[in-house]
């Protein structure tokens, strides 16, 4: 018997003044940003954690002030980009006490590894990952690879072995990008991250340039396709868009949603709703 | 997204004849259990259902050691009507996708997309959305993968299998198959994996760069092949149709009408070998012989055999072919011509050595040599003793 999955659809990121008028209601303050978000969606990646360290309070705040949301959470740098041989157990350790309080109340659904494209299948390097995730075991991972050389089968296989996700992208199909790859190696978890397709400013702009795309409905509707491979024998599959200049990705979330549906007309309330698929 | 240049599409069932049983049958899915051929003599693991393979069952071991290791193991038999289905509603999906498609038996198919972005839209969507449909109309998980050429679209599958999608970009093939395991390409069976080893080589990058001089003191002239292959290059096109729909076929026409049999069966093996060779060539099996004779009266006459299994080698081939050659040659009229047949043909599994042939299959090593001085020599330069009444 085919599983359902419980799809969970969200944005990277949700505190954009941008968004002020697009995805939030003129004059909303800054502090009501989460709460307002949460009537649209059920899940958010949060993004600000990997620029700096978050705290165990911080976050319980933010699950308190919006308790319905699904949290995935970015790495802090300092595991993934920055790596200090001599000082990043200390790190994820600070990490680990920092997002407990999401995971003791069940609404943390992934911790997000991104590591970049100086991050090559080395033997070091994966001796680090191998560390990295026993060290953050008890919570569960997804991992998006920039650099194309750890799209193997022997890098899928350590990942089924571990029942860790590798984060499917659907990246502008530009050189230097890694390949478009969907694979499921967990029985837990899909992580699925969706930048945008904006060929002409992916390398040498500024990150709002180079999420600035809006995917077409006739994208989302093959999307739909790629996702719907993951929700057999997965439990959850999380989806996220980062194409977040002008809230482009708040529209694309909620088409998507619909298209997820089957077109049914949905209001705001019903889209903050998982989805079985 | 803009077309990449990538335009090879590769569909692969992974272990097919277990998962189209699955699909027939729901309650199999979460049964260990194997599909084989229990009545041959030597009874190994054709194809291990998910389960059995996540058991460690794996196609090639001999069945009694799946037993071992699972003691409730379940032994189906190959059902090559639900398989042969199952093949035929795949490549109707395909088709609707594009004309150029190569159906190889055994729940492979590959599509040339070329000239069809304005239709469906880029390549990796269709490949979607094929996936999908063979997932909502025949209850059957495949990996796709899209790239420039066939080769390594099928190293994408490989990599992704079981229910996997890759899109390897144009200009990054060799890139994309440095990292794999060597056992992925084409060409690397067992012994070849083990020498390889033995060398420290153990992804395709590695054979991928290696020289010349390197390639032909290590792994001879046939190593230049598989280090082109490694780096991703392939030229072959697609071969049209469904391979069981495909023949491989010989026409003998004798200079003189006969009536002796040791003339027919001279032609009949010339003509075996021969169609073998070329059926080998494309990394073909039959499982079916057939001949046609023509008679001096105008007549004809035929005859065929099928298997359930493969015919690969000559021996094999020549002697059936015989057989039903003197089944079909059931008048005593003499005979002008003689056609021989190989068909319902598919991809020869498992992988031959490209290298070496496997110590533990001698059938494998004769026969590979006497491919290989074919090749280079012409293929009447080594026959059977019997083919010389026809020479």
């Amino acid at each position: 018997m085919k599983s359902m999955s419980t799809v969970l659809i969200g944005t990277s990121g949700y505190s954009y003044t941008e968004w002020i008028g697009p995805v939030y209601a003129q004059g909303t303050k800054r502090e009501d940003f989460l709460a307002q978000y949460a009537q649209l969606f059920p899940t958010v990646e949060l993004n600000f954690s990997y620029y700096r360290m978050p705290d165990a309070t911080q976050l319980a705040a933010m699950h308190k002030s919006a308790s319905s949301l699904q949290f995935s959470i970015k790495a802090h740098q300092s595991l993934t980009h920055t790596i200090d041989p001599a000082s990043w157990r200390e790190q994820a350790l600070s990490f680990s006490h920092a997002i407990e309080p999401l995971a003791e109340s069940q609404v943390l659904s992934a911790v997000l590894l991104q590591f970049p494209y100086s991050f090559h299948y080395e033997v070091a390097e994966r001796k680090y990952l191998d560390s990295l995730i026993k060290t953050l075991a008890p919570f569960p991972l997804a991992i998006e690879f920039r650099n194309s050389s750890w799209y193997n089968n022997r890098t899928l296989d350590s990942l089924r072995e571990r029942n860790i996700a590798i984060a499917s992208l659907d990246l502008p199909s530009v050189k230097g990008n890694p390949p478009m790859m969907d694979v499921k190696t967990s029985s837990s978890l899909a992580y699925i991250r969706l930048h945008g397709r904006n060929e002409e400013t992916w390398w040498g702009s500024d990150s709002a340039s180079r999420y600035d795309y809006l995917y077409s409905a006739k994208e989302l509707t093959n999307l739909l396709g790629r996702i719907q491979s993951f929700t057999t024998h997965t439990q959850k599959v999380l989806i996220y868009f980062n194409n977040h200049c002008r809230g482009q990705a708040v529209a694309n979330a909620l088409t998507l949603y619909q298209l997820a549906v089957g077109g049914k007309a949905c209001n705001q309330q019903v889209q903050a709703l998982s989805i079985s698929m | 997204m803009q077309p990449t240049g990538a335009s090879i599409i590769h569909i692969n069932v992974t272990d097919f004849a277990a998962a189209v049983a699955v699909a027939k049958n729901p309650s199999l899915s979460e049964t260990p259990f194997v599909v084989a051929l229990e009545e041959s003599a030597r009874t190994v693991v054709l194809t291990p259902s998910r389960r059995a393979w996540e058991e460690g069952v794996r196609t090639g071991m001999p069945l009694r050691l799946a037993k071992q290791m699972i003691p409730s193991l379940q032994v189906l038999p190959w059902d090559s009507q639900s398989t042969g289905e199952a093949d035929a509603a795949i490549a109707t999906i395909a088709q609707a996708y594009s004309p150029s498609i190569q159906c190889d038996r055994g729940g492979h198919i590959y599509l040339d997309m070329q000239g069809t972005t304005r239709l469906f839209g880029p390549v990796v969507d269709s490949a979607v959305q094929i996936r999908g449909e063979i997932r909502k109309k025949l209850n059957l998980e495949a990996s796709v993968a899209v790239a420039s050429n066939k080769l390594v679209a099928k190293v994408g599958t490989r990599t992704t299998r079981p229910a996997g999608l890759i899109q390897v970009r144009e200009g990054d093939e060799a890139s994309f198959l440095a990292w794999q395991d060597v056992s992925l390409l084409s060409g690397v069976g067992s012994a070849t994996a083990r020498l390889l080893s033995v060398a420290g080589i153990t992804t395709i990058g590695q054979i991928a760069a290696l020289e010349n001089d390197q390639v032909l003191a290590f792994l001879g002239k046939r190593g230049i092949a598989l280090r082109n292959a490694a780096r991703g290059l392939d030229s072959s096109p697609l071969q049209n149709g469904l391979s069981e729909k495909r023949i491989v076929q010989r026409k003998i026409s004798f200079a003189e009408p006969i009536l002796e049999m040791d003339s027919l069966k001279a032609a009949v093996v010339v003509a075996g070998e021969d169609a073998a060779l070329a059926m080998r060539s494309a990394g073909l099996g039959s499982a079916k012989i057939h001949i046609a004779l023509l008679y001096s009266d105008g007549r004809r006459s035929e005859a065929s055999h099928r298997t359930k299994g493969q015919w690969v080698y000559d021996h094999e081939i020549t002697l059936v072919a015989w057989k039903v050659a003197q089944l079909a040659a059931s008048r005593r009229v003499r005979i002008l011509s003689c056609s021989l047949s190989l068909a319902e043909l598919s991809p020869l599994a498992p992988t031959l050595d490209l290298i070496l042939p496997d110590a533990q299959h001698r059938s494998d090593s004769l026969q590979q040599s006497v491919d290989r001085m074919r090749h280079k020599f012409g293929p009447g330069i080594l026959t059977h003793g019997a083919a010389l009444a026809h020479a």
